[in-house]
């Protein structure tokens, strides 16, 4: 969605900007008091190969302790067991992206040939799902919701595949760009479609685990959230480029080319991560993810909610200062949550 | 870099937000899956780094 960033990177980290990263990333598990996670995603980020994956697993694993997690999200088509053996190795779990049932996925996922690639997806989690330490390393599949899909036939083809979690992720959009199949603001195509979920995943007596609602329920009974644009939660993404430079979260370059740039570029082969966490700039980037519009400040469900990401927030206008584009399905699906709490809990919600 | 409880949240969400009731017995609620949750809730385990992989996210979504 206009970014044109890509053009001017290298495909892999070099080996200087791999140290410049590690010795940030020791600097910060020595001095930070809690834990962070890294991800590896792209791109595709298994498009390293055997040997440069394991050389990076094995830099970052030197500094980062078992229970920082490493994580790679991928397409799944070059998974491998020679590949899920150094993933084992150094502990990095593997997450895969599969939209639903063929139909579903093959409608936007295709290769440069334009044909889909549900078969190799397919494939690349079943050699997941036999590995021999497929239980660490199968950390659960990822969609992304076409409206016009059924809940229920995504729902139960997930479940079928035997898969620890499913999260799902509305599309990239906002209110001048908006998300596919979504005709206006305050339309709840994207919000219906969860509510079909949801009623389909609590009539299941033995469900698989879905993050998101998991999560939205969670902050209901009285707990908190995980998920980065759901709930009253703080959380601080910086993304490293492969050429070290520190970026903004990359999920902002749906919005305008460039917006997940900071404005001064700064690379971790010159600077400790830690010292760029204590700027201005940084401060007022994390200050993004509290939201500012009336509307939200005011929001009984705020809570919940959170506000949205960011990327929905932007409009050529207002630029980040408006409702998430997807409130009006988020209102739709909390009220259905409530609703569903009620009565199961014989509690009132609402 | 790190999911940490928002407390100095705006002052204004904070007051408008409602607090969220509890439920303290899970074995009253009849659906297996809030059940599961519940506990999750009454044993902390909601920023357990382990408990969902934090990968996603990291996906395109555009098309």
């Amino acid at each position: 969605m206009g970014d044109d960033n890509w053009k001017n990177l290298s495909k892999f980290m070099s080996e200087e900007t791999i140290q410049g990263l590690c010795a940030s990333l020791e600097e910060l598990v020595a001095n930070q008091k809690k834990c962070f996670s890294v991800v590896l995603h792209g791109g595709e980020p298994f498009l390293l190969g055997i040997k440069k994956l394991s050389y990076l697993l094995q830099k970052l694993r030197e500094v980062l302790p078992e229970h920082y997690p490493i994580s790679i999200q991928t397409n799944g088509i070059l998974i491998s067991n020679e590949i899920l053996d150094i993933c084992s190795t150094y502990r990095a779990s593997v997450a895969v992206s599969i939209d639903g049932p063929e139909h579903v996925h093959n409608k936007y996922r295709v290769n440069h040939k334009n044909a889909g690639t549900f078969n190799e997806v397919l494939n690349g989690f079943d050699i997941l799902l036999h590995h021999p330490d497929s239980e660490f390393l199968n950390a659960g599949l990822l969609a992304v919701i076409d409206p016009l899909s059924s809940a229920s036939e995504v729902y139960h083809f997930f479940k079928q595949m035997a898969t620890p979690s499913v999260d799902f992720l509305y599309k990239d959009g906002n209110h001048s760009k908006l998300p596919l199949n979504k005709k206006s603001f305050d339309s709840t195509e994207y919000g219906e479609w969860m509510v079909s979920l949801l009623q389909t995943y609590l009539s299941d007596p033995e469900p698989m685990k879905i993050r998101v609602l998991d999560d939205m329920l969670k902050v209901l009974l009285g707990g908190i959230v995980s998920k980065e644009g759901l709930g009253i939660t703080d959380f601080a993404i910086v993304i490293i480029d492969t050429d070290g430079t520190i970026m903004k979260n990359d999920t902002l370059k749906s919005t305008f080319n460039g917006a997940d740039k900071f404005e001064k570029s700064l690379n971790v082969k010159d600077i400790l991560l830690s010292d760029f966490l204590k700027s201005e700039e940084f401060k007022t980037y994390k200050e993004m993810q509290r939201p500012t519009n009336k509307k939200c400040l005011a929001c009984s469900e705020l809570h919940i909610c959170g506000g949205g990401m960011i990327l929905n927030l932007w409009s050529n206008e207002e630029e980040f200062n408006n409702p998430s584009v997807y409130c009006s399905d988020q209102l739709f699906l909390i009220k259905n949550l409530r609703n569903i709490v009620a009565k199961f809990t014989n509690k009132e919600y609402v | 870099m790190e999911p940490t409880t928002h407390t100095n949240l705006d002052l204004a969400t904070v007051e408008v937000a409602p607090k969220n009731e509890i439920i303290s017995d899970a074995d009253q609620m009849p659906n297996s899956l809030l059940q599961r949750l519940m506990e999750e809730v009454k044993n902390d385990t909601a920023n357990n780094m382990f408990a969902y992989d934090r990968a996603h996210n990291r996906h395109n979504r555009g098309r």
